[in-house]
């Protein structure tokens, strides 16, 4: 049963039901692009024009479904469910394993976009199973959001690695203005921690995607470090903080390092939110910086973005021809400007965009997509890796153990169980 | 009141004293919610600002916002639509359920009427999942209907146990007569019956009403559109940018949202009243 | 017995809409559920026949543990509460007799209002940069340090009871009211002839006759608790560390979310033989209180 928008106009029942019958000239299409809303409402209406403008040459009509983040996913099993409801869908990396069967194979696109804009950065992160299910579209990045003023109060300079953020930190804590990661059930929390775990040499899963691996020495450093920056850098709160709250203990001024993508400076900008207890603007005293690094490298994760093109969809063709003109330059460059350079796109030239020199405070994208992994590294993403990030169970490990819930050991053995189920569930459905 | 008068003296002040922190504790939230509401952003998130009242002067800005910026006026429509078809779909079909229960006979009576109760048993909560997928492959996803089907399995069962109390009570001298001179059943239930249990239905309609419009559960599983979304999940859900929320906004659509519930029982309390205790009671 | 067809034909006609209804919306998903349980399906691919492999796995899964005895700390904790305070609140609106109809709208308003939006409010009260509670204690020198209500397990877990009692006290309380009104006055004023204090009559009187009403209130409060979903779902989302996830929310964060339907109908399927449990211990307890009578 097919739900698309009945288009309005003809009163007869013949233009109405175009999408059962296979696209012909006469008729216009319905492309319908199913998307989690964006932090920055401009890059959608910029999103839409493209769609517009592309479709007023295409005979076709572009409309987007912007849910909220935490409901995209619900919306993406019920169109696979029903195999109906739209063309082209926002992907979060991982799921072209969990939906590998109801993908188009896209190697065609993005070999063509790879020669005009590429290349692409670590494009086999995006494969899976050795197939091109969907186009890598745009990272949201996660740097440290931090204090200016309230850094140099304490005597420090910008953290380089963990131990600096830990003594600038305790320093802080001390002054009123403790650190913010989250370690509970958040994507704030989910980066962060991996790339707590990335820093010291470690991570849940190897390389095949499949061995956990996440019991080992290195690991157990990176959690005893975790209990001790708990307890001298962050208060209680952060074990039961969502997206927003970190957002909100900078801007109260409060909190004096989180774990953000740039939306905490755009809102205290936006709103013109002031330091707390003065008049100044809190965002002239407010920065970025690149996440530390640990003993052995530095890095985080981000949010992955792809574009799938579900098998179902009855104008396959023309949602090819859509993502080869939204992958144009002129039309990337607008959507890396309206978003204010909060999408990150994983091809080499457009990532050259002015946006990011222009204003100092953004200065750290490009640097930072060099430290970015997804959030399965060094695995590739699976339906399996999803779920890991789904259930939490990395932040959640971290926490158990900082708060003394379990010993080290046994928060780790915790999540070992845990994740080696996830595995062994998805096992039993993909062999 | 009804029967008995029984224990009803009249109180000291002592009473009126006890009885004070039970409506402050109930009524906090909601002038909790108002004066939020109200406040300009610069004070509301501002850690030094008193939050019982608003000190920087009272806007209307987040309700501007709520009505004018946001999908709001949609959810209120869709909730409404919703609401009344499911008064509707499920006042009908518990009025005919509980008056074959409580009137006549008929083979299986007995089963369905355990059949209703045992319900109850299988909450939205442990439904939720495969009900989905059924309402996606029904192509009902994304839809009011998929609500104004699944309300009616919760509702059904509690009007008909709550108007089978009420049709029980109802003299079958009158339905006898109406059958003699040449009432079927149908008939009598609509000329006679209904007209006589008319308080009872009009508790299963206001519960009904307020049942469909604060559930969340299936709205949120089952509807995930922004323009076809029910006040509940769309006030919980939309307004939020990434992850940035807009609390004054939200306290606003948390009070527009619960005004049409409190003008509906401002208007009928007593039946409101009657309803809750009315089954229990008689029961 | 032209009358007895036509009665039997009527019958079957009313109770069809109802029966269908039921079969095919709560039958059949039930059916379903159990399906998935059984298997390990995943959202758009059906998979294999596992048995009870995952009831199996989810009894020994710390979570899952956990999620049991939040719901249970839950339920108990809020149901007590509510019937204690619903008792007491009852039996002050007995003697209120100005302002009743106000009073009694007051009191009953959070029961009525959606719980998803009053959710929020009592979120914002909570929120740990903000909340109302904190800056309360603190003006008041109560407090030198703010209390983290939502990310301390035990402070969230009765977090989520004071919301959750919020909202159902007006139920109890009114209900038990109706309860109490109906006791003639006649037993009171025999009571009292022979000789019974206040205390007595309450023991003697009050209680065994307000004790049926009492066990429906809390049979249908303990089976919509620990059915309960949107006050964890929109205060807590199952933290600090899981330690306020119910069945329902678990559910929705390892079957719906993570596109493991398996996993979350199993989840789910553990409440039916709770709940099966709990009305019949609590059908027995009220079986028993009117026998003695």
């Amino acid at each position: 049963m097919n739900r698309r928008q009945f288009l309005v106009g003809s009163a007869g029942l013949a233009g109405i039901l175009t999408t059962r019958q296979p696209p012909a000239f006469a008729q216009t299409r319905e492309i319908r692009l199913v998307k989690s809303s964006h932090f920055v409402p401009a890059s959608d209406a910029e999103l839409k024009r493209q769609g517009d403008e592309w479709g007023k040459q295409n005979r076709a009509i572009f409309q987007i479904d912007a849910v909220p983040t935490g409901q995209l996913n619900t919306k993406k099993a019920a169109i696979v469910t029903a195999q109906a409801g739209a063309d082209l869908a926002m992907l979060w990396i991982g799921d072209q394993d969990l939906y590998f069967d109801h993908l188009v194979d896209v190697p065609d696109i993005v070999e063509e976009v790879g020669k005009k804009l590429g290349p692409w950065h670590h494009p086999e992160d995006f494969k899976i199973r050795g197939a091109w299910k969907a186009v890598p579209w745009y990272a949201t990045v996660w740097p440290m959001t931090y204090r200016t003023d309230l850094l140099e109060s304490v005597g420090e300079k910008v953290p380089d690695t963990w131990e600096d953020l830990y003594r600038a930190g305790k320093k802080l804590k001390a002054a009123g203005h403790p650190i913010g990661i989250a370690l509970a059930a958040s994507d704030d929390a989910n980066f962060a921690t991996r790339g707590l775990m990335w820093s010291y040499g470690t991570s849940y899963v190897g390389k095949d995607g499949k061995t956990v691996a996440i019991n080992n020495p290195r690991t157990v450093e990176a959690v005893e470090f975790m209990k001790r920056f708990y307890k001298d850098c962050m208060e209680q709160e952060v074990l039961s903080w969502d997206d927003s709250n970190n957002n909100r203990c900078i801007n109260a001024g409060k909190c004096a390092f989180i774990f953000n993508p740039t939306s905490a400076y755009e809102a205290a900008k936006k709103q013109a939110i002031k330091v707390r207890g003065s008049d100044k603007l809190i965002h002239e005293v407010m920065d970025h910086a690149l996440p530390p690094r640990g003993p052995v490298e530095r890095a985080t994760s981000a949010n992955y973005g792809m574009l799938g093109i579900w098998k179902f969809s009855k104008n396959v063709d023309a949602v090819k021809d859509f993502l080869r003109y939204h992958y144009e330059a002129p039309q990337q460059e607008k959507f890396i400007e309206t978003s204010q350079g909060y999408n990150v796109p994983f091809l080499e030239k457009p990532t050259h965009h002015p946006i990011w020199s222009s204003n100092p405070k953004y200065k750290f994208v490009r640097d930072i997509m060099k430290y970015t992994h997804p959030p399965s590294y060094p695995g590739p993403s699976t339906a399996a890796s999803q779920v890991v990030l789904a259930l939490h169970v990395i932040p959640e490990m971290f926490a158990r153990a900082a708060t003394d819930r379990m010993s080290t050991k046994d928060a780790i053995d915790w999540a070992e169980k845990e994740i080696t189920e996830i595995h062994a569930g998805r096992k039993r459905v993909t062999g | 009141m009804s029967k008995g008068a029984g224990g009803r003296r009249r109180g000291g002040a002592w009473a009126y004293v006890a009885i004070a922190p039970f409506v402050l504790f109930a009524l906090f939230p909601f002038y909790y919610m108002i004066v939020t509401s109200l406040k300009g952003d610069p004070e509301l998130y501002n850690l030094d600002a008193i939050p019982y009242w608003i000190s920087e002067g009272a806007t209307l800005r987040h309700y501007a916002f709520l009505l004018t910026e946001t999908l709001f006026p949609r959810w209120f429509a869709n909730t409404l639509f919703v609401s009344a078809l499911t008064v509707v779909v499920s006042v009908i079909v518990g009025i005919l359920a509980a008056y074959a229960v409580a009137r006549l006979r008929f083979r299986g009576v007995a089963t369905f009427g355990v059949g209703i109760f045992i319900t109850y048993l299988v909450p939205p909560a442990l439904l939720f999942i495969p009900l989905a997928i059924i309402v996606t492959q029904l192509g009902l996803s994304d839809t009011p209907w998929a609500l104004i089907l699944t309300y009616p399995t919760f509702l059904v069962p509690f009007n008909t146990w709550l108007l089978m109390g009420y049709f029980r009570t109802i003299p079958r001298e009158i339905e006898e007569c109406a059958l003699i001179d040449g009432c079927n059943r149908l008939q009598t239930l609509l000329r006679v019956v209904l007209p006589v249990a008319l308080p009872g239905i009009v508790c299963a309609i206001l519960f009904s009403f307020t049942f469909a419009w604060n559930e969340f559960l299936y709205s949120l599983v089952f509807v995930s559109s922004g323009v076809k979304k029910t006040i509940t999940v769309g006030v919980t859900s939309e307004l939020i940018r990434g992850d940035i929320y807009f609390w004054g906004s939200l306290m606003a659509g948390g009070i527009i949202g619960a005004v049409p519930i409190v003008v509906a029982y401002v208007f009928f309390l007593d039946y409101y009243v009657s309803g809750l205790t009315g089954g229990a009671v008689k029961g | 017995m032209r009358a007895l067809s036509s009665e039997a034909a009527a019958g079957y006609g009313f109770i069809a809409p109802a029966a269908v209804l039921i079969v095919g919306l709560i039958g059949f998903p039930f059916g379903l559920a159990l399906w998935f349980s059984v298997t390990e399906t995943w959202v758009g691919r059906p998979g294999p026949f596992v048995g009870l492999a995952n009831f199996v796995r989810l009894a020994g899964n710390g979570t899952f543990q956990l999620t049991l005895v939040n719901s249970l700390l839950y339920t108990i904790g809020a149901v007590a509460l509510k019937a204690v305070l619903g008792f007491i609140l009852a039996l002050l609106l007995l003697r209120i007799t100005r302002f009743e109809k106000l009073i009694r709208g007051a009191i009953l308003l959070p029961f009525v209002i959606p719980t998803a939006l009053s959710t929020l409010a009592w979120w914002w009260m909570f929120e740990p940069t903000y909340s109302v509670l904190n800056w309360t204690g603190r003006a008041l020198g109560l407090l030198t340090s703010d209390v983290p209500w939502l990310s301390d397990p035990t402070l969230a877990r009765s977090a989520i009871i004071v919301v959750n009692v919020w909202r159902g006290l007006p139920f109890f309380a009114i209900t038990i009211l109706a309860g109490l009104v109906a006791i003639p006055q006649e037993y009171y004023e025999a009571a009292e002839t022979d000789g019974a204090g206040a205390w007595q009559r309450f023991r003697n009187v009050t209680l065994p006759l307000v004790k049926p009403v009492l066990g429906i209130v809390v049979l249908f409060s303990t089976i919509l608790t620990m059915a309960d979903f949107n006050i964890v779902y929109l205060m807590t989302r199952g933290g600090p560390m899981n330690s306020t996830h119910l069945f329902s929310t678990l559910a929705h964060q390892s079957g719906m979310t993570s596109g493991r339907l398996s996993e979350g109908a199993a989840i789910s399927l553990f409440l039916f033989p709770l709940l099966v449990l709990i009305v019949i211990v609590q059908l027995r307890l009220v079986r028993r209180q009117t026998a003695y009578e």
